[in-house]
């Protein structure tokens, strides 16, 4: 009979008891545990987080130093939209710049300006796009930007609006145009508001950093105060300041807020400048990391391209390599800080403002003069059978995810314009929507929206023209743009086919109006009330 | 048994030094912030090839139109390839191409879709699909791009007539030329202003002239044939009330795919002094430390005006002075600070301002105040 030895076995039973808890106690770091390997490579719609000490540019060997680039926000302090898979948004960038940060990694922040667009063509308003923009200021100074161009874009605020706001910001943030300088007389009003250039430092290297504004841009704002300040032509200053940056710095970064064919002008015209900003051609700039002076970002703050500087081959110009980043939420948080300055205290602001409750409002042109807003209550006594269909879709639940986002409940957006325009009812428009104690019965998108107000309608329900005013064909809601002006690109990015999602609202022929009483007039508060 | 003993030592500590470099290595691999796939290949490798360039040009395309194009690919390589979805842009999409799976010598299409919507002007859309198993080749880049031309151009591009700030003592009007190329002889046949009392709207025919130019001026960007244009007359009446204003214009043509255009008409009327920003707004003052802002005050059509400060919150330093240097002219800037000074109580401040001035068509100025002021 063989003797069985037990100890052997106990010492082989020991390993591989430790190497079975090592194998299993091992995360990958790079993908969410539990996930298969199909998983590792992350989409634009995946909801993992990378960890916050996975290693970035880990193929840039030999960085040393880097230059971190963004720029025409065009008001999207927020992913773009307020759908799910889009990409920017501050909280993202300041997440990247973390990250960046605690990897050790020196680098320089660079803004190329536009952080609005039509301010007073946006959706939330002029009053609304200057506190949007105060908040970006901040959010800038907070994440430590070492230069902002000055922009055509953001001075259509009004020049002197944001001159001013740019004057009481000018300790916290450099706002940098080498061509465009205050009026001699307001010089010592507004001195230190705009540099000239800024020099700063990414890992071993000095960073000289200058802009130019396109004096044609400049003169196209219809400001009465275009005479705040002076403008020069870009070539007329760039030969002696890019010598001096070249005398005092490594290497040197122009920022051209222009047309992209100035930039390219530029460029060319003053090689020395070893990054050129420019304004992009496109949302989506095309995905070419290949080393290039001219360097763009695209549109709507969803990417931050990184200039990344090595050892120099020759002389003490440093190399450079190009990475543009897009700012997804697969791979990046909405970082608390900007969390905060958004949905607290800009929502905070835009309350105590009362931006919504203040916006100047205006009769609605297609309806009959006088017509007030009733409510999708004061229509459901006559249009029980729409009134229900339009109770279960999403238009009749749009405030309540306003106030009670199921995806972010930190997120509440009642106070601000934006959103309102499309989650309420009649904003813009006078008796339209104005807040939840006011206009109750205006919550989330009803029937007037499309209709128009109904007041006239409900008081003489048989009156021919005020029916036909309220009439509306498929094609006018289509051509028309009425559905288009909420479900758009930003908004609906995945697609709006309308063939498809009007026949989910449609309801022509639902009720019938046999019964006497709907031929009945009634004032909107009798109308709200009636069952 | 030592012996025993001596290898199990030594599986224990080759398995935790493999552990150890295999967790260091991974966290030291990027986060690919463009994805590439990252695995490494198994078996021999497939050599992933495109027929064309990965960038294809729709050109000029119309609003709520689809565009689609359609790319070979081949696995030209001894090993099979991988294929992958990767991210795409917003509103890109690309087609499934079956299970991703391609063996040797065959081939599969990548169908990429994009529907124009409202968008207005140039545009570029990507889609990425990632590769696995080509040692050269990680990823695949598939890009379109193009013009989308709305049904109706304007001139200007921007979409609403801003008046920005106005005197109301006499009529100030903008204009905005209204086309199309799509339909070159497009009509505007009528035209509203929510409030005519206010805003005046006109529709004036271009003068053959006219269009010409403003046919070279298109035609540096895209070739086209302009018959008619129109330019609609927006006028702000004499008279309007101070302040902020917003207003619509509806135009109606007969263009079939758009016989309605809003404008948003929009502007402040002002007297002859303006100040911005328009209040006092520090949200975030430390009561310790206290703050400042700095407004400007622009007085119209005045050498010297003389303010005093009639009314200002508790506790504030208030002062407004001339900008120094200023030229002769009628124009004139004054800087007015406001300083919340450290020690003031917390609280919020919902104030106002009010300057007494001894100009003859504005007494006095109202300035909002706006201020939260925090313990620590």
């Amino acid at each position: 009979m063989t003797r069985i030895e037990s100890r052997p076995i106990l010492a082989v039973g020991l390993a591989v008891a430790i190497l079975v808890y090592v194998g299993c106690s091992r995360t990958n770091p790079s993908r969410p545990s539990g996930t298969g390997s199909k998983d590792v490579v992350a989409t634009s719609s995946d909801s993992a987080t990378p960890p916050a000490n996975a290693k970035l540019f880990a193929d840039w060997k030999g960085l040393q130093g880097a230059v971190a680039i963004t720029g025409e926000m065009d008001g999207y302090l927020d992913p773009c939209g307020c759908t799910a898979g889009q990409l920017g948004g501050l909280g993202r960038r300041y997440d990247l710049f973390e990250k960046m940060q605690n990897q050790k990694i020196s680098f320089a922040k660079i803004d190329l300006g536009s952080l609005t667009k039509y301010p007073a063509g946006e959706r939330g308003g002029l009053e609304q796009a200057k506190v949007k923009f105060e908040t970006a200021l901040k959010a800038l100074e907070s994440m430590k930007y070492d230069a902002l161009a000055l922009s055509a874009e953001d001075l259509k605020l009004g020049i002197d609006h944001t001159l001013s706001v740019y004057l009481n910001h000018k300790d916290q943030l450099k706002v940098v145009s080498a061509n465009a300088a205050f009026a001699p007389a307001l010089a010592s009003a507004f001195e230190g508001t705009i540099r000239e250039s800024v020099v700063t430092q990414a890992g071993p290297y000095k960073v000289g950093i200058t802009a130019v504004i396109d004096p044609a841009a400049y003169d196209k704002l219809k400001d009465p105060q275009r005479d705040t300040l002076v403008l020069k032509p870009p070539e007329e200053v760039l030969p002696a300041l890019l010598s001096k940056l070249e005398a005092t710095t490594d290497i040197q970064v122009l920022m051209v807020q222009g047309p992209p064919e100035l930039a390219k002008k530029l460029g060319e015209a003053y090689p020395g400048f070893e990054i050129v900003v420019s304004k992009s051609e496109y949302a989506d700039p095309m995905h070419d990391n290949s080393p290039s002076q001219i360097v763009t970002v695209g549109q709507k703050g969803k990417y931050v391209g990184v200039v990344g500087l090595f050892e120099p081959i020759k002389e003490k110009t440093p190399e450079t390599r190009f990475h543009l980043h897009s700012l997804t939420a697969a791979r990046l948080r909405n970082a608390e800080p900007m969390r905060a300055l958004i949905d607290e205290e800009m929502q905070g602001q835009l309350k105590t403002l009362g931006i919504v409750e203040n916006y100047v409002r205006h009769s609605n042109v297609e309806a009959p003069a006088g017509a007030a807003y009733v409510g999708a209550e004061g229509c459901k006594s006559c249009h029980p059978n729409t009134f229900a269909r339009w109770a279960g879709t999403g238009h009749a639940r749009a405030f309540e995810v306003l106030i009670h986002n199921p995806k972010d409940a930190k997120r509440v957006r009642e106070f601000d314009a934006e959103c309102i325009s499309c989650h309420t009812t009649g904003f813009t428009y006078n008796t339209g929507w104005v807040s939840s104690e006011k206009t109750p019965y205006l919550k989330g998108n009803q029937c007037e929206n499309c209709h128009g107000p109904a007041s006239k309608h409900v008081a003489e329900p048989d009156n021919l023209k005020f029916r036909e005013a309220m009439h509306r064909p498929p094609e006018l809601a289509d051509k028309g743009g009425m559905c288009i002006k909420c479900h758009d690109e930003d908004n609906s990015p995945k697609g709006f086919d309308f063939a498809v999602r009007y026949g989910q609202v449609a309801h022509k022929g639902m009720d019938d109006y046999q019964d006497s009483r709907v031929h009945k007039g009634m004032t909107p508060e009798q109308a709200r009330a009636a069952k | 048994m030592m012996r025993w003993i001596i290898f199990s030592v030594v599986v224990v500590v080759f398995a935790g030094i493999a552990t150890v470099a295999s967790t260091y290595f991974a966290s030291s691999s990027p986060i690919e912030l463009v994805p590439t796939a990252q695995e490494k290949p198994s078996g021999p490798p497939g050599e992933v090839t495109v027929d064309g360039e990965l960038l294809h040009q729709f050109g000029v395309m119309s609003q709520q139109s689809d565009g689609k194009f359609e790319w070979t690919v081949t696995n030209k390589g001894i090993g099979d390839i991988i294929l992958e979805k990767g991210e795409s842009t917003c509103s890109c999409t690309i087609a499934n191409f079956g299970d991703g799976h391609l063996s040797p010598g065959k081939t599969t299409k990548v169908t990429l879709n994009w529907n124009t919507k409202g968008n207005d002007g140039k545009y570029s859309q990507r889609a990425t699909v990632l590769v696995k198993n080509d040692p050269t080749k990680q990823k695949l880049d598939f890009q379109v791009s193009g013009t989308v031309v709305p049904p109706l151009l304007t001139m200007p591009r921007e979409p609403m007539v801003q008046f920005l700030e106005i005197a109301n003592d006499q009529p100030h009007s903008r204009e905005m030329v209204i086309f199309s190329i799509d339909r070159p002889e497009v009509k505007l046949t009528g035209a509203t202003s929510s409030n005519p009392a206010l805003v005046d709207v006109a529709i004036i025919l271009l003068p053959e002239k006219e269009i010409k130019i403003l046919q070279e001026h298109i035609g540096q960007v895209q070739k086209v044939d302009i018959k008619k244009a129109a330019k609609v007359v927006v006028t702000v009446k004499p008279g309007a009330p101070l302040g902020a204003f917003e207003e619509e214009v509806i135009v109606t043509t007969d263009h079939p795919q758009k016989p309605r255009y809003s404008l948003q008409v929009g502007g402040k009327v002002t007297g002859p002094i303006t100040v911005t920003p328009e209040r006092v707004r520090l949200l975030d003052v430390a009561s310790k430390q206290g703050d400042s802002q700095t407004l400007t005050v622009w007085v119209r059509d005045r050498k010297t005006t003389k303010f005093t400060v009639e009314k200002k919150p508790k506790d504030f330093d208030v002062q407004i002075t001339a900008v120094a240097g200023q030229a002769e002219t009628n124009a004139r800037k004054y800087q007015l600070t406001v300083k919340v000074p450290p020690g003031t109580p917390p609280g919020t401040v919902a104030d106002e301002i009010i300057l007494k001035t001894d100009h003859p068509q504005a007494s006095e100025v109202k300035i909002p105040v706006a201020v939260f002021i925090r313990a620590s």
